[in-house]
């Protein structure tokens, strides 16, 4: 299980698992994000490289006009897969 | 001796969690920490990933067989597809600076299975069948890595 939601102030939700079952559910949420956002993590359990690929492809888009993600929220566990990744020195993690 | 446990799937992505959830409670059995058994859930999860994007290309009419053998000092899981080859001597060493700046797919799964994992192995089984090896020791000492 896994959802994805924008929010009204224009920020991510996420909550669930999210592997590679749900990258294309997630790709075309974040597809209309074009301002910087923040990405709540609280609900979230599970993120595999494949949901560390929509993020950064994500991150990229906006970045070429100025804009970015950051990253709020992140359990010690999710927080550890960034790290693993690297990817805590490619993201704001707040 | 050793004990095994096989748990055989379609080539679907919506098959992750049955894997990550069996190989979890061997994990457990076997006696791991909470942050262990996530590490090595993470990793079969990217090791059959790569299998079902690459090996099979999103086919899902094929079978991935992921074995969990428990050893005296060490656990390891091996996974077994019928797909196309993987050759890891392609796939040049993952640099994060051109990984932000030119992002490609692929790649950074193998490289989280080597740091989530203490070994990881590919082998030509014959019959066309292809295994990841992954390794996992109870008690890690330095010199092992």
């Amino acid at each position: 299980m896994f959802e994805i939601k924008i929010t009204d102030q224009g920020d991510v939700v996420l909550s669930g698992r999210l592997d590679a079952a749900q990258t294309d559910k997630a790709m075309e949420v974040l597809g209309r994000i074009n301002e910087s956002a923040k990405v709540d993590f609280k609900e979230l359990q599970y993120i595999s490289s494949a949901g560390l690929g929509v993020l950064l492809a994500t991150q990229k888009r906006l970045s070429q006009s100025g804009k970015r993600l950051k990253l709020i929220n992140m359990s010690k566990h999710i927080r550890d897969v960034f790290h693993f990744a690297r990817f805590d020195m490619i993201f704001e993690i707040e | 001796m050793a004990k095994s446990a096989t748990k055989t799937i379609p080539s679907k992505t919506g098959k992750l969690l049955e894997v990550r959830e069996f190989v979890a409670s061997e994990a457990r059995d076997f006696g791991f920490s909470d942050e262990d058994i996530s590490k090595i859930a993470l990793a079969v999860d990217e090791a059959c990933t790569n299998i079902i994007r690459h090996a099979y290309q999103n086919n899902p009419d094929h079978e991935i067989a992921i074995t969990v053998e428990k050893k005296k000092d060490r656990f390891e899981v091996s996974i077994v597809d019928e797909g196309r080859r993987f050759d890891p001597s392609m796939l040049k060493p993952l640099n994060l600076k051109e990984h932000l700046t030119r992002y490609r797919r692929g790649g950074l799964g193998v490289y989280l299975m080597k740091t989530l994992m203490d070994k990881v192995e590919y082998n030509s089984l014959g019959d066309k069948r292809n295994e990841v090896r992954l390794t996992k020791y109870l008690h890690p000492v330095r010199s092992r890595r």
